[in-house]
């Protein structure tokens, strides 16, 4: 019964997706892939409204089908019809055709049934179905401040949501493979109109075969989606172009519109469309072709950045945190990040090339053939060419944010159509080329060249997919952590929040799970928990401000300093002649750049602290204003000795409302542990909606965790292979 | 001119979205505070950088000078107020000059807490050391003070005046 689940619902999804395309574009296009991207995108608009207004039933889903698909059954069976057509073979001899045939059947086969198997892809196990997963269990959108993946714009996931509500995760991944599939068709329709039959066979092989677009293709992945929405975006403006009906250019807002709600990184495709449109326009008709394409465009990727807004106070979360200041995502944690997608760790830039075509470090290889696209140049001769290749711009132009192969799988089939369109001029060339990447794209080969750690396919999993061998044996073996969801799903108690350094697919356990790096608040619980074990956290740095005995209105403590980590505050005294000023409910606490949390600097708790949210940069400061006028001769602020570089000064405002330097620099010292300070921080963690923490043996501190249990007052209630769930006080 | 509702869309829109930093906090509800040794008088720690630290010494321990450091002689004994705060260790920071180890060659430390033997410890390379044991909970008068003492054997005997060192000490008592 499961692979018909599963089978059913991609394709319903699919088939609802096509019909609410085909309401769009009517006789404007008959291309079902086309149909399927552009309704795809209006879909999706749907069920973010259903998600809003918390509707995400299945039974909802299954109406909204019936009535989408209703008016699409009788008038699709020509369009069917027309698809299954033989298409005249002209320009491609016999036997080569089904030589591509064969290759393209080989391939169907391989992804079907790897799309059909239990999901085990990382990302798509650890948040794009982790996301779905609580959407459908919440029946709807919640506001989840928890994680940056809940922040970025879910426009595929949508469709994930719709066909998980009947057949769970490997249906999700059955319609991102359905996305491949429309790809490839239409890199091939193109290609064919372009060049030849056998530039747009080739250029849908190489598309079609590459290593990282099957893995990524057959998973509950989004890049293989952006990429067909990119493709199918270029294709519509392609063919309005020629034609010029007026429905295309809503297909087209739709559709670039769709490119930015499913990935930020396919932000481009709405100035491109929207430049393409006037560019083409006459000049009285321009201004209205170009609202027809905007407003589509502006209601799909629209949604997403009010949610964003209202919630996350940053329209364009989980980035640019430093123009939208919210509490949910730390600015330095956005420059580490934007730092490590744009290295990762490589020595040099110049290794891009063969790590993503051979090698595959780089979470994944497009294949050694791609080494040839600087040959795609010479496509430049061409207008289509050209076409092909500003488009390759277009979808590429982020690339360098994040130099992940994932993130070149947008651009990779215009540059794939421009490389076969060159030497399509010698056919047996670009024949030869494809077969070549077909043959050592196979996962048997894959392994042959590139590095272990490569993304990539293995086999086809055929019992797996059908359920032949059940899903969770494979699933143990092939998704990390699964085994610990499991144990999590055993221990925990249901609706419980576990607290992890690592994140683990959050897509087979109901629980919330909160990884360390994923928000500010978890970044904060993170370094709390740091407090207990890690020296250079303990509160055990003291630093004091004397000056001579004054009346004072307010202080403010200057940072002048600047370096690589962040400035935090445990607590900040103020004293006259030796006594700590009570604090006042009149007193006000001012903190920049990152004001949220600052009373926890003025909590008495050592277990707590205020962090600045950016790195050591000169003008950050923390202020008191007293609300009257107080006598004061020292401030002392607790804190944690991991603050390389930083340079504090106090000011002092006076009863005349003057500003003036009462210290330079403080007296440093360093003051012992405090005892109860693994209690305080255990209950620390339980105030801050923290039922567990998840611990892996090789995490820092698991030894502390393990060793101390009773000093925190936590107890062990689960263990896998290493990893152990431990139950707050 | 902007009518009403969309006036109204408009401004909720932008009361919702334009979010401006928050402006200041008051002071939040006091917490219990944690266990600290108190700045003067008797605590579960002291750090011979201290300037209170010679109340924790009773006997065998130099005087406190500009170093952050002190000379333990022969028999040196400290003295703790110990808070009721679960299981603790008694830890000691300190070292073993290069200069006294090569005549002396290891040392042990002998550990008696309030009068009765709790450990016993040999150290076989000089330079900067770290010792840390369990101090079961029978051995602590939580009450009152407690006595450690720590007895090097051997000690360094001064050719000239036949002084004995033991070890430098720079933090010792009691923690998690």
């Amino acid at each position: 019964m499961q692979p018909l689940a599963i089978l059913c619902s991609a394709l319903f999804t699919v088939a609802v997706a096509t019909g609410v395309g085909g309401l769009v574009l009517r006789e404007a296009c008959e291309d079902l892939a086309v149909r399927f991207v552009a309704g795809a995108a209006l879909l999706s608009l749907l069920v973010f409204g259903l998600c809003s207004l918390g509707l995400a039933y299945p039974l909802v889903f299954l109406a909204l089908g019936a009535v989408l698909l209703w008016p699409w059954g009788g008038g699709s069976w020509p369009v069917l019809r027309q698809a299954a057509a033989p298409t005249p073979s002209t320009g491609l001899a016999k036997s080569t055709k089904w030589l591509f045939v064969l290759i393209f059947t080989l391939y169907f086969i391989l992804y079907f049934f790897n799309a059909m198997g239990p999901e085990s892809s990382p990302d798509g196990a650890a948040y794009h179905l982790g996301l779905v997963g609580r959407y459908f269990r919440d029946h709807g959108f919640h506001r989840n401040p928890d994680s940056i993946y809940a922040m970025i714009p879910g426009g595929v996931e949508m469709l994930f949501l719709f066909a998980y509500a009947f057949g769970r995760h490997s249906a999700a991944a059955m319609v991102h493979f359905a996305f491949l599939l429309a790809l490839a068709w239409q890199v091939f329709r193109y290609g064919s109109r372009a060049g030849s039959r056998v530039a747009g066979a080739c250029a849908a092989v190489l598309v079609f075969a590459s290593p990282l677009v099957g893995v990524d293709g057959t998973s509950a992945y989004n890049d293989v989606a952006l990429a067909a929405i990119a493709f199918t975006l270029f294709h519509l403006l392609q063919i309005w172009d020629a034609r010029r009906r007026a429905r295309l250019l809503t297909a087209i807002g739709l559709v670039a519109g769709f490119a930015f709600a499913t990935k930020y990184t396919g932000w481009l495709a709405v100035p491109y469309a929207l430049c393409f449109v006037g560019w083409k326009s006459g000049r009285p008709i321009r201004l209205r072709n170009l609202f027809t394409t905007a407003i589509p465009a502006a209601c799909v990727l629209g949604p997403w950045l009010v949610r964003n807004w209202i919630w996350f106070h940053n329209p364009l979360a989980p980035f640019f945190n430093q123009l939208f200041t919210n509490s949910y995502v730390m600015v330095s944690f956005e420059k580490i990040y934007r730092h490590m997608q744009a290295t990762y760790e490589l020595p040099s830039l110049w290794q891009i090339p063969m790590q993503v075509t051979t090698y595959g470090s780089l979470a994944g290889l497009l294949g050694p053939v791609f080494l040839l696209s600087p040959l795609a140049l010479l496509a430049l001769r061409r207008p289509a060419g050209r076409q092909l290749l500003a488009a390759a711009l277009v979808f590429g132009f982020n690339y360098f944010s994040n130099i992940g192969a994932r993130f070149l799988i947008a651009p990779l089939p215009f540059v794939a159509l421009a490389l076969a369109l060159v030497l399509s001029e010698v056919p047996t060339l670009a024949l030869a080329l494809a077969v070549l990447h077909a043959v050592i794209s196979w996962p048997t080969m894959v392994t042959k060249y590139c590095r272990p750690e490569a993304w990539h396919l293995s086999k086809v999993i055929w019992r797996e997919a059908l359920r032949i061998r059940p899903e969770e044996p494979y699933l143990e073996s092939h998704l990390l952590y699964y085994g610990v969801d499991r144990m999590i799903e055993r221990s925990a108690v249901a609706g419980s929040t576990v607290f992890t350094f690592k994140p683990i697919p959050e897509a087979y356990t109901s629980r919330r799970i909160l990884v360390e790096y994923q928000s500010a608040e978890n970044k904060i619980s993170g370094a709390i928990l740091w407090t207990a074990f890690v020296p250079e956290y303990a509160p055990t740095w003291r630093l004091r401000f004397s000056f001579s005995r004054q009346p004072l209105s307010a202080i403010r403590v200057l940072q002048t300093g600047s370096g690589e980590s962040q400035w935090t505050i445990h607590e900040l005294r103020v004293f006259d002649e030796g006594r700590a000023l009570p604090r006042d409910s009149r007193w006000r606490l001012t903190a920049r750049p990152y004001p949220w949390g600052i009373q926890s600097a003025f909590d008495n708790s050592l277990a707590t602290f205020w962090m600045c949210g950016s790195m050591l940069e000169p003008g950050q400061f923390v202020r008191v204003d007293f609300g009257q006028v107080k006598t004061a001769d020292a401030v002392v602020i607790e804190t944690a000795p991991n603050q390389w570089g930083l340079h504090l000064q106090l000011y002092g405002q006076d009863t005349a409302g003057q500003w003036r330097l009462l210290s330079p620099a403080p007296l440093e010292s360093d003051a012992t542990r405090p005892l109860g300070l693994r209690r305080a921080v255990a209950e620390e963690m339980k105030r801050r909606g923290i039922d567990y923490v998840l611990a892996f043996d090789a995490d820092l501190g698991s030894d502390d965790l393990r060793g101390n249990a009773d000093l925190y007052g936590i107890r062990q209630v689960g263990e896998y292979r290493g990893a152990r769930l431990y139950q707050l006080p | 001119m902007i009518r009403p509702p969309s006036f109204a869309l408009l401004a909720a829109v932008v009361c919702a979205g334009c979010s401006s930093l928050p402006d200041s906090f008051p002071p939040p509800p006091q917490r219990a505070a944690l266990i600290v040794p108190p700045a003067a008088g008797l605590g579960y720690f002291v750090d011979m950088r201290d300037p209170n630290s010679s109340a924790y010494v009773v006997q065998g321990i130099a005087e406190r000078t500009e170093v952050p450091w002190r000379w333990a002689y022969e028999h040196p004994v400290l003295r703790f107020q110990v808070p009721d705060a679960g299981r603790l260790k008694f830890t000691l920071d300190f070292s073993l000059p290069e200069r006294t180890f090569r005549e002396t060659g290891p040392v042990t430390l002998t550990f008696t807490m309030n009068g009765r033997l709790f450990d016993r410890a040999r150290f076989d390379t000089p330079g900067q050391l770290h010792y840390s044991h369990p101090v079961a909970a029978e051995f602590l008068n939580r009450r009152g003070e407690n006595l450690v003492a720590i007895d090097p054997q051997p000690v360094w005997v001064s050719k000239a005046d036949g002084g004995k060192l033991g070890f430098i000490i720079s933090r010792a008592g009691f923690a998690e």
